[in-house]
């Protein structure tokens, strides 16, 4: 290793280093707006290693010696951590406003999501399964802390709680799975696993040990992604972690989870495919089918736009399942345009001050501007042509039926027409129903102005020119497979 | 009499372990202190499958991996023991039915 190939890993020195300087800017000025500065600037500075040759650059892996390789920096991953951190950048103005008024508005917020921010990116680098461990649980913990952030609400230790456990327990589960890979296979890096699961293959059927490992941990990544029947957790701590909080575990952490997952199906378990691929067909029409029919019969606005997350995710999870270069690369369109769409949404509920459905009553006469966001990113989501998310939800299809999975691309359709039930409800009750009261809203505060600016135009620009970011995505998916 | 212990034993104890402590975060009722005892023993019974296998197959991967587990899970342990804290601060009991505001 030369002192070159180190600088391939920067995103990661930086974010690390970065989040334990914050935490010194924090605790000394105690200043928290400062300290949100210093984590854009941190997050900037690491993205400028990806930015510089995002799709050219080399696939260069950190040797762990005698175990293999740790860590794989390829332009899969560029991808993947230029699309996660522009996400985070749109995230950090959402905090100030909620905790401000929520009186806690501590500087020990930006730490720990530029430290979750650490654990992603070396999620979405990892190349060994200790990597891969060690990065989901400094992914995941920041989380719980975040979600349990408003000590005196007993909704949010409540969702702390709840999501602590159950994260837990999937950890568990992918551990147990590690250590049966392990037992079967006697190595841990991705490039060992690949190679003796197809020595496996080759001779025969694979050990159900190993077929039992895998399993687990490939539930644990779906149960991080919330796919339908794992899902159980996220309407609970959707609705009561902060709002910010909700934005960021509705985006930040399924961008890495589903790089992730697209790395480990097309390296170490690609000679499983003839397993993984029907089970994880079901689970995407699950995904899509349950999410979609439960949002509409939701009165909490947290709730419903969670189970719009795991409906979407069922979505991404078609392309994934097609396994092959359009599907991912389709898969990471989808996850960014979904990504900041969700921003938008989360930051105009914020805005809007609603809590359920029907404070969204008449909308439309209190704030015109505020009800066109709604309208325009909810018509993304449900994906009405010319937006973004009509262009991701087309590019899934494509691969799916390109793949021969046609079943997948039906229950697709049947999701979205769902889908477009509920948006259209949401806009009938802002646009026709009668207000409670007529007062306009509050002053929309500048931060949240700018995230749904930036939401709403990248929704039309991506709609209308999606190979902006498509071209990105197919190099960096064509680079792994 | 007397047997050679190999892997398989070492596999079938660590199976008992990872049973128990998830039977016991599924089927537990009461206590939420119970569940993070359950938590910790899923991770010793990773542990002894990854030092049983690194012995056997004289590899050191699993050896250090389990370290690792040893100092995630404390890490773990100190976060959901705060988490604990705060929800016994708002709502007076540690009892998991007590996990009920939020439901649907």
């Amino acid at each position: 290793m030369t002192h070159l190939d180190i600088l391939l890993t920067t995103p990661l020195l930086v974010l690390g280093i970065g989040s334990l300087f914050l935490l010194m800017l924090g605790a000394f000025s105690n200043n928290a707006r400062l300290t949100g500065i210093g984590a854009a600037v941190v997050i900037l500075a690491a993205m400028v290693q990806p930015l510089l040759q995002p799709v050219s650059g080399p696939v260069f892996a950190i040797d762990g010696g005698a175990g293999g390789h740790l860590m794989q920096v390829s332009p899969f991953t560029n991808i993947a951590t230029l699309i996660l951190l522009g996400i985070a950048l749109l995230c950090l103005p959402l905090i100030e406003n909620y905790f401000k008024a929520a009186k806690a508005y501590k500087p020990e917020v930006y730490v720990l999501v530029v430290l979750a921010l650490a654990g992603m990116v070396a999620l979405i680098t990892s190349a060994h399964l200790l990597t891969l461990y060690v990065a989901l649980e400094l992914m995941s913990f920041p989380i719980y802390i975040l979600t349990a952030f408003l000590r005196d609400d007993a909704k949010s230790s409540e969702a702390g709680l709840k999501y602590y456990v159950l994260g837990s327990m999937a950890s568990g589960l992918m551990l147990y799975g590690i250590s049966l890979i392990y037992a079967g296979l006697g190595t841990l890096s991705f490039t060992g696993v690949f190679t003796a699961l197809n020595n496996a293959a080759a001779t025969g059927e694979a050990a159900p040990m190993l077929l039992v490992g895998t399993t687990l941990i490939l539930v644990a990544s779906l149960f991080k992604l919330s796919v339908a029947p794992f899902h159980m957790w996220t309407p609970d701590v959707y609705e009561g972690a902060p709002t910010p909080v909700t934005a960021i575990m509705g985006s930040l952490p399924k961008i890495a989870a589903v790089a992730l997952l697209i790395r480990l199906l097309a390296g170490p378990f690609d000679s499983l495919e003839g397993y993984w691929q029907p089970a994880l067909g079901w689970l995407a029409i699950a995904s899509m089918l349950v999410g979609a029919s439960l949002a509409i019969v939701q009165t909490n606005l947290k709730r419903l736009l969670a189970f719009s997350t795991i409906a979407n995710i069922g979505f991404i999870m078609v392309g994934i399942v097609a396994a092959n270069p359009q599907g991912a690369s389709g898969a990471l369109l989808y996850l960014g345009i979904y990504a900041f769409t969700t921003l938008g949404l989360f930051a105009a509920l914020m805005a809007s001050g609603a809590q359920t459905v029907n404070d969204l009553k008449g909308l439309a006469t209190r704030n015109k501007g505020l009800a066109a966001t709604f309208l325009l990113l909810l018509f993304s989501l449900a994906g009405i042509p010319p937006l973004a998310g009509f262009m991701a939800k087309f590019a899934v299809f494509t691969a799916a039926v390109q793949a021969g999975l046609v079943p997948l691309a039906i229950a697709g359709v049947l999701s979205s027409v769902l889908a477009l039930f509920y948006s259209l409800w949401l806009i009938k009750v802002m646009v026709f129903d009668t207000p409670d009261t007529l007062t306009p809203t509050p002053k929309i505060p500048q931060g949240l102005n700018i995230v749904m600016f930036v939401s709403c135009i990248a929704t039309l620009i991506l709609g209308i020119f999606p190979n902006m970011l498509g071209n990105l995505t197919l190099a960096a998916a064509t680079a792994i497979f | 009499m007397f047997y050679t212990l190999t892997l398989s034993h070492v596999l079938t104890l660590s199976a008992l372990l990872f049973t128990m402590g998830m039977a016991g975060i599924v089927l537990n009722r009461r206590n939420i202190i119970a569940i993070l005892m359950c938590l910790e023993l899923v991770l010793l019974s990773v542990s002894i499958n990854l030092v049983g296998t690194s012995y056997f197959r004289a590899d050191i991967t699993g050896q250090i991996f389990s370290m690792f587990i040893l100092t995630v899970a404390a890490a773990e342990l100190a976060i959901g023991l705060a988490i604990v804290t705060l929800f016994f601060r708002n709502r007076g009991t540690i009892e998991i039915d007590a996990a009920d505001l939020m439901k649907g």
